[in-house]
């Protein structure tokens, strides 16, 4: 009661404090000569974000980029090491192959997941289709660490002979196999996979939301156009529909690999990294919190960056592109 | 090429609305048919039938002597143009021309050789390369129509081609339409709601009324020998004026009474050729129509053609011609065929005010010369010889 009433209090005064802020500076503003009054009331406005956004966020980067050249403690020069050992210290290359492997299936999975049910839909009865897409977004709505406990239950592991309570082994014990802990084997990096599955299932619900919107959108009589002109419906689809979501999808794909990269949670609570399902966002945490190389921390922050820019810039020209379409 | 055979058709929508009506219609090989009526009437549902995009509930439909009920829009080979045009946003002109092509899995080379004909007849050569997004609404319609050209397909579906278009560019494209259907003589069905483009464009025009075919014929013939009140009332701009009027036999001859009795015109055999069964409702009411056109200046007719003592309430100046309104008292036809006919809630409205008064105006149609003033009493002549005598229950002609 005492932590709900704290919460309450905080956003009262977060909120309130925002508005005496902005309701000071203004009067202060309106003060000054008229010609002052306008030039300077953008700033007034614009300032405050502005301020936070250097102090909180650009600051640290610079200074994380700062850090990755510098050793364990922060204290003597490194150059390059940092990067060096990155590139070349198997755990570390480990956790760069996991990471692309997260990054190549979890947006590609959750995106084709997401139009499949998206279309699908579309040709239900409208309240049919409320429903079936408000499950399937649900997962959405999870936390990333409760949707992690979910997922150890189902890859759990009981022994032969026991009842097997993990969904995947009753499977498959049920069809003649050895009861597997499944989050063990990391050959074929069977385990790292099985965990981008939990990523998939709460992304693809976010996909078929804006996919099928995009769908929605695609003019009905381009399809029939499509049918006349000879069109089969598979045609219909990868030649009419698929193009005209084409840069939902983009923004999509880009959208889930950044989150991808960002997504520490799940692994954590499952493995905590072991039997190699480390990637980058566990390395990072790791590096800081457990080994406490604050030089290496920042490297794998460094690398993560460098590799999230261009899928950014990408991303918000396709988001640009899409709202000069609509 | 071929023909395009409605037999019986019927449709029913799921919901139990019934839109189409034992339609039977034929467009011969390489004929221009036009498929009119009011907005509601069932038009587009009977061409989205032939296209396949709509089931067909009952009847049947050919197209070349095939039966075409059960075949998807692919099998019937037709071509269809979108009152939205339809083009697809993500293909450049000459890929939306040609995708047809390329699903029947045609050569690269005939597909570039018949796309750029098709271009070069409708002068998109040089936007080939664009999409669609960066044309013109007329050059769009130029690309739904290369997009049907290219394909030489059985027949040309047109669904409202040219709503979308400004009205100078639609009077522009109605004569090319037509003028480029002439030259492929390709068997085209087209629907519009406007009954210039009927007029002008077919070499038959359908009327549709609520999902029932009112009549089928040659633009003139339409427009001269009206088959119901509806046909009268629709094809015609401005429109056929109608008026309750009394048919009186004397002396082995005919005449109208208007005005409740007021006026009495003559009327000469030669309109009973047209109307026999007008001879027989002596002493009745009929649904009197008459053009705007059938009106003259007095000193034109006989004096018992002449309608005199007429207020005008409105004049307007077309350049070529003047519109002359004038007031008579008497009643106009409130049926539901009139109300198809002017498919405007508030135009019906204000003549059922009009019944109400007891009087309504007509328009007649005058050469743009010494023009009378609003409120004047002038004398009309009119050309009773092509008056139109209808049953005011029924609609229906009096022939």
């Amino acid at each position: 009661m005492q932590t709900l009433l704290f919460g309450f209090g905080a956003i009262v005064a977060g909120v309130g404090g925002i508005v005496v802020l902005y309701w000071v500076l203004n009067k202060v503003v309106e003060q000054l000569p008229a010609k002052w009054e306008e030039r300077l009331k953008p700033y007034v406005f614009i300032g405050p974000p502005l301020l936070l956004l250097g102090v909180f966020l650009l600051w640290p980067a610079v200074r994380t980029v700062y850090l990755s050249f510098f050793d364990a403690r922060a204290a003597n020069f490194v150059a390059l090491d940092n990067y060096v050992r990155m590139f070349t210290t198997p755990r570390y290359v480990e956790s760069l192959v996991n990471s692309l492997i997260w990054i190549l299936i979890v947006p590609a999975l959750s995106v084709a997941l997401g139009l499949f049910v998206a279309v699908l839909s579309d040709r239900l009865k409208a309240t049919a289709e409320k429903l079936v897409k408000s499950i399937i977004f649900m997962p959405m709505a999870i936390a990333l660490v409760a949707a992690g406990t979910t997922f150890l239950f189902i890859y759990a592991w009981a022994p032969p002979g026991a009842d097997q309570y993990g969904m995947l082994n009753a499977i498959w014990t049920g069809l003649g196999g050895e009861p597997q802990r499944w989050l063990s084997i990391d050959a074929a990096r069977i385990n790292t996979i099985l965990l981008t599955l939990v990523l998939v299932w709460m992304q693809a619900g976010f996909a078929m939301v804006l996919l099928s919107a995009a769908i929605k959108n695609v003019p009905e009589d381009t399809l029939e156009a499509a049918r006349v002109d000879g069109a089969t419906e598979v045609q219909i689809f990868f030649r009419v529909v698929v193009p005209q979501i084409a840069t939902t999808i983009m923004v999509l794909l880009t959208t889930i690999t950044i989150f991808v990269l960002k997504t520490f949670d799940v692994v954590w609570v499952t493995t905590g990294g072991r039997f190699g399902t480390e990637f980058l966002p566990v390395t990072f945490f790791r590096e800081l919190v457990v080994v406490r190389d604050q030089g290496m921390a920042a490297t794998v922050i460094v690398v993560i960056l460098v590799a999230t820019i261009p899928i950014m810039v990408y991303n918000v020209k396709q988001y640009r592109k899409q709202e000069a379409m609509a | 090429m071929a023909n395009i055979v409605f037999e019986d058709i019927q449709k029913v929508f799921p919901d139990g609305t019934q839109a189409i009506f034992d339609l039977n219609l034929e467009v011969n090989d390489q004929e221009f048919v036009i498929l009119v009526g009011p907005s509601g009437c069932g038009k587009s549902t009977a061409l989205r039938m032939v296209a396949g995009l709509e089931d067909i509930s009952g009847g049947k439909m050919y197209i070349g002597d095939k039966v075409v009920n059960d075949l998807t829009p692919k099998e019937r080979d037709i071509a269809m143009v979108f009152q939205s045009y339809a083009l697809y946003p993500h293909m450049s002109v000459a890929d939306n021309m040609g995708f047809a092509l390329k699903l029947a899995k045609i050569d690269k080379d005939e597909i570039e050789r018949r796309v750029n004909d098709a271009a070069e007849i409708l002068g998109l050569t040089e936007y080939l390369h664009r999409k669609p997004k960066a044309l013109s609404g007329g050059q769009r319609q130029r690309v739904a129509m290369g997009r049907a050209i290219v394909r030489s397909p059985q027949a040309f579906l047109m669904d409202e081609p040219l709503s979308n278009l400004d009205a100078k560019l639609r009077v522009a494209m109605r004569a090319e339409i037509a003028s480029l259907q002439n030259r492929l003589g390709v068997t085209t069905l087209y629907v519009t709601h406007d009954q210039v483009e009927a007029m002008t464009m077919g070499d038959r025009v359908a009327v549709l009324k609520l999902g029932r075919l009112q009549q089928v014929d040659s633009p003139q013939q339409l427009y001269d020998n009206p088959d119901n009140l509806f046909v009268a009332g629709f094809i015609g701009s401005p429109a056929m004026n109608m008026a309750e009027a009394t048919v009186r036999r004397d002396d082995g001859r005919l005449f109208v009474e208007l005005d409740n009795g007021q006026t009495r015109l003559a009327v000469p055999e030669e309109a009973l050729e047209r109307y026999p069964g007008a001879a027989q409702r002596d002493g009745g009411k009929v649904a009197l129509g008459i053009r705007p056109e059938h009106f003259t200046p007095p000193e034109e007719v006989a004096d018992e053609q002449r309608w005199r003592g007429r207020e005008v309430t409105l004049v307007e100046m077309l350049g070529a011609e003047m519109l002359v309104h004038f007031h008579t008292d008497s009643p106009p036809i409130v049926s539901e065929d009139m109300k198809a006919a002017i498919d405007d809630e508030e135009a019906f409205e204000d003549l059922q005010r009009q019944a109400a008064t007891g009087g309504q105006d007509f328009v007649s149609r005058f050469e743009p010369t010494s023009p009378p003033k609003v409120g004047d009493s002038i004398d009309v002549g009119v050309r009773t010889e092509h008056v139109h005598f209808f049953d005011i229950e029924s609609g229906a002609a009096l022939r």
